[in-house]
């Protein structure tokens, strides 16, 4: 009851036409900025910034969330239509959305990926409003010795994620992980593998790696072979994207999975929208009857990540507001947002501004809702995109993509290694090495060599933490279980194929 | 029946592990550390070392393997190249219409048939719209056109 | 003959140009202010930055952007700044780490932060206040250090990087107290703050903003604060000078910096219009709440605290062994 009055009041504060109207316009930045590669929403949020200094800081924030959201919703676009990733989470998307709209049903999988999103954004929404100081507290509990575990799960289950050998696939982690270690030493404060260049201090950048790795090499690929996808008017057809009966009942459940693999991903500081959708996707491939039709245009691999990366979006809110502990770069600057008004977030916020924490929660809703209400319709228009002749497409694409690199630091450097990982992205194309694991291994694995030395140094070097911490020894466990798993069904195959020739 | 060995195949594995005893390598000029406190080369020679066993079992399963010669054009690969490169260094000079026109017209280069109006046409009207949008728009710090 | 005319004639035009550009100093700003932030959006300094840049702008007549060129601990935006025409629209915001601390910490900076720059005005400084979990039975610093002695090496802190102040300051507190205290390192201070909260690790010197909002939230309290006089926020945690640790205050400042080849009249100029945006009303209200506290000064008197600055850092790294970066 008490929630169904605090919801109430929620909707009272956010269906303002002020709050309406702020709302309307961070949710439309959000998307336009999704779109493009490279500005994400931190860039969009941090100059917004100054604007809201002047506005009641519920609609500040409520704005400033409707970018952060809106910006995922946009983030599929490109990557279904293009194989841009947007950021990092949307490079999941990219797996089976790409491959989709190279079947002349991108409508299909806009459509899907706009209603997954909605539904795992809810999903979110329930949890927040319902557990966040109980969830909170929980996310508290996971520690280095945790989250190292988590990592090597999720390394473990992303590691084939992608067609092809798995062998090939494994290497690209290990090389991904390699190219990862490259920055300043975060336990030593040493830096490594930076040949004396001062921005690789820093690290070689996540979105100029997915972009190179997926949209160059995808353009490099295209060029001259006339592969380009063929529209006809039937993929435009409203009719086409609807998703068959079938097709629903392929979808609903990773729909589901991956709003709760989001929620947790999206609750815990330590984790956020990239993982949630890598694990969402790993899940379903590794649950699937056949998993063969991932990477070559399953539904479900849209789906699922796509609900999960907004689940995890609208959940990164709790620890955030109940905490006072942003999940990433995004969340930071919405609490120097709040701190600016005076507001502290912690413990104490829902307590000490329930109509802010409800508006804003009732807000979301009501973004979801319009994020909706806008795709839809403007799914023809994207889909329409592929119609333009590809040698006046792919100059295109390129610029979107050297001028988005160039805005996420401000410099030229950054353009020259989407280049070279375009180049390398086009290598491995063209030798059948798997792109998705290489980017998996580039973000899990430096947070795992992180994680794994500050547990030893606080553990004092002793090993057995990790099994006698039991979200660990959880964590550990699945991960054998998820090695174990294909192995067997590969035997299987490889002795079926002995025994046959 | 037996295959020849397939060279690209074997060529790409062997170029793995070149890059795994790389990595090791210049892992190991870091301190390794001790069992249960890793130094900051520890890491990085592991994942070397299993880069480059990694790319000899690729090496050892494809040898044989029946892939074809991949395909590798040069020419959109170079246009390509020369497009970001020129990108990179005519829009840090003189602006982003420049730079825009010049990453047009190079990558363009990349498809037959060559389209001379066309690619002009969308060079001018890219450089224009890149212009409004990303630095009037978004504010990017980069200047438009610069002399 | 001729490499040496065209020489002096460069260095004639040189001359003009310079002279061209310190007599207008009275058009001045001809066109945007520009920030350089050496940080990603999001954090104290930058939105700081922005809220001042906000407050400028129509004094100068002219738009001011804060521009973020994050990287290499503040080293690529400082080289970038240098880089810019020396005219006063590109502006670089300074901080205790890239301005003073880095100059021990690394074993080479590109740039030299005294003779390279001039700063304009300080904007504002906090402090750190060296934090533990209500339920960790810790009471006081005496606490702490008792506790420390009995399990030498048990007790751990949390600092956001390897040679940050929360990290450096730390090192100096165990030496000065006696005591053997881990350090551990992360990327950023919400992770410090996470695992600080969650009871992975057990002290931190967290900087004053954070701290008041811990300490509000009812988990959290302050053992120490690391500056001469108690905060008036803070009225409940004694300064480390009261707990017998005599000269322990550290700042963390921000300050506004141009070029020194920045003719002087634009210097004075932008120090003026920066000293008279970060005093202003709404500016000062706004960074009180972010828990720092505003603090302008003359071109002379931020030289002064650089030099002090820069010395007590070196000082630091020495009582400390630290072992400078590459």
């Amino acid at each position: 009851m008490d929630l169904l009055a605090n919801l109430a009041s929620g909707f009272q504060i956010a269906l303002r036409p002020d709050a309406l109207l702020f709302c309307f316009v961070g949710v439309s930045i959000g998307t336009l900025v999704g779109l493009l590669p490279g500005i994400g929403p931190i860039a969009a949020i941090s100059m917004a910034l100054p604007l809201t200094f002047y506005f009641d800081p519920t609609v500040a924030l409520i704005m400033l969330a409707g970018i952060f959201y809106g910006a995922q919703y946009g983030g599929s676009i490109a990557s279904v239509l293009l194989n841009i990733p947007g950021d990092a989470p949307a490079a999941v998307t990219c797996l089976d959305g790409y491959p989709l709209t190279k079947q002349g049903r991108a409508g299909l999988a806009l459509f899907v990926s706009a209603i997954s999103s909605f539904l795992g954004g809810s999903f979110a929404i329930l949890v927040l409003m319902g557990l966040a100081p109980t969830v909170a507290a929980i996310a508290l509990k996971f520690g280095p010795v945790e989250y190292f575990s988590i990592m090597l799960l999720g390394l473990i289950a992303g590691s084939t994620l992608s067609v092809g050998s798995p062998v090939k696939g494994l290497a690209m982690v290990t090389v991904g992980i390699a190219i990862g270690l490259s920055g300043v030493d975060v336990d030593s404060g040493r830096a490594r593998f930076t040949f004396d260049l001062a921005l690789l201090r820093d690290g070689v950048n996540l979105v100029a790696l997915a972009t190179g790795l997926f949209g160059v090499a995808e353009i490099l690929n295209n060029i001259g072979k006339n592969a380009a996808v063929t529209l006809t008017a039937k993929s435009v057809s409203l009719r086409s994207m609807i998703p068959s009966y079938a097709e629903m009942r392929l979808v609903w459940l990773p729909t589901l999975r991956g709003a709760v693999i989001g929620s947790i991903a999206g609750s815990l500081p330590g984790t956020g929208p990239t993982i949630a959708s890598f694990m969402a996707y790993a899940t379903e491939k590794r649950t699937a009857k056949d998993p063969s039709r991932f990477g070559r245009g399953a539904i479900e691999g849209v789906a699922a990540p796509e609900s999960a990366n907004n689940a995890a979006v609208q959940a990164g809110f709790i620890p955030t507001l109940s905490l006072g502990i942003p999940g990433d770069g995004v969340m930071a600057v919405i609490m120097g947002a709040l701190m600016i008004h005076g507001i502290a977030p912690g413990p104490q916020f829902i307590a000490e501004n329930p109509g802010m924490f409800w508006g804003l929660v009732a807000s979301f809703w009501i973004g979801n809702v319009m994020l909706l209400i806008l795709n839809i319709p403007l799914i023809g228009v994207w889909v329409r995109i592929l119609a333009v002749p590809y040698y006046l497409l792919y100059p295109s694409m390129l610029l979107f993509i050297c001028v988005g690199v160039y805005s996420i630091n401000n410099n030229m450097f950054d353009v020259y290694f989407v280049l070279l990982f375009g180049v390398l992205g086009y290598f491995m194309l063209a030798f059948g090495y798997p792109a998705a694991p290489l980017l998996l291994g580039f973000i899990l694995g430096p947070l795992m060599e992180e994680y794994l030395r500050r547990a030893l140094l606080i553990s004092g070097g002793d090993f057995t933490v990790f099994v006698l911490h039991p979200i660990s020894a959880t964590a550990l466990l699945a991960g054998v279980a998820v090695l174990l798993i294909p192995l067997r069904g590969y035997l299987r195959a490889r002795w079926l194929e002995h025994g046959t020739s | 029946m037996r295959h020849a060995i397939n060279r690209w195949e074997v060529l790409a594995a062997a170029a793995l592990t070149l890059f795994g005893i790389f990595v090791a390598w210049v892992g190991s000029g870091y301190e390794l550390g001790v069992s249960g406190r890793p130094g900051p080369g520890f890491f990085p020679v592991c994942v070397g070392l299993a880069t480059a066993i990694l790319g000899g079992v690729i090496a050892w399963l494809f040898f044989r393997a029946e892939t074809p010669k991949p395909d590798l054009p040069l020419r959109p690969f170079l246009a390509v190249t020369a497009g970001f490169v020129a990108f990179a260094l005519i829009t840090e000079r003189f602006g982003l219409i420049p730079g825009t026109i010049g990453l047009v017209v190079l990558s363009s280069l990349g498809e037959s048939p060559l389209r001379p109006v066309a690619t002009a046409a969308l060079a001018i009207v890219l450089a224009v719209g890149a212009a409004l949008v990303f630095v009037v728009g978004l504010k990017i710090p980069t200047p438009i056109l610069r002399w | 003959m001729q490499k040496h005319l065209s020489m002096m004639l460069a260095g004639l035009l040189a001359i003009v140009l310079q002279a061209g550009s310190t007599a207008s100093a009275q058009d001045f700003p001809s066109k945007p202010i520009r920030i350089v932030a050496p940080f990603a959006p999001g954090g104290s300094p930058d939105v700081i930055a922005r809220i001042v840049a906000e407050e400028m702008k129509d004094d100068v007549g002219q738009p001011v952007v804060v521009e973020n060129r994050p990287g290499a601990g503040g080293n690529l935006a400082a080289e970038y700044v240098l880089r810019q025409e020396p005219d006063g629209h590109t502006l670089f915001l300074g901080t205790t780490g890239n301005m003073a601390a880095n100059k021990s910490i690394f074993k080479s900076l590109p740039f030299d932060p005294e003779t390279d720059f001039t700063p304009l005005t300080l904007a504002y400084a906090s402090t750190n206040v060296l934090l533990v979990r209500k339920d960790s039975g810790m009471k006081s610093i005496q606490d702490l250090i008792e506790r420390a002695k009995q399990k030498p090496g048990s007790i751990t802190f949390g600092s956001p990087g390897v040679g940050t102040a929360g990290h450096l300051i730390g090192e100096v507190f165990g030496k000065r107290a006696g005591i053997e205290i881990k350090h551990v390192a992360y990327k950023g201070q919400a992770q410090v703050i996470a695992d600080l909260r969650g009871g992975h690790i057990d002290i931190s010197f967290e900087a004053i903003a954070t701290a008041i909002q811990a300490i509000k939230s009812g988990d959290m309290i302050g053992l120490a604060i690391a500056t001469k006089e108690r905060n008036p926020k803070l009225p409940d945690v004694p300064t480390f000078q009261e707990s017998g640790f005599d000269n322990f205050a550290f700042q963390a400042w921000a300050l506004m910096a141009a070029s020194s080849k920045t003719p002087p009249a634009i210097a004075q100029r932008l120090n003026a219009a920066l000293v008279k945006a970060i005093n202003s009303k709404p500016v000062r209200e706004k960074i009180d709440s972010l828990g720092v506290q505003v603090g302008t000064s003359s071109i002379e008197e931020a030289r002064a605290l650089l030099k002090a600055e820069v010395a007590l850092w070196r000082e630091v790294v020495k009582t400390t062994g630290f072992k400078p970066l590459d």
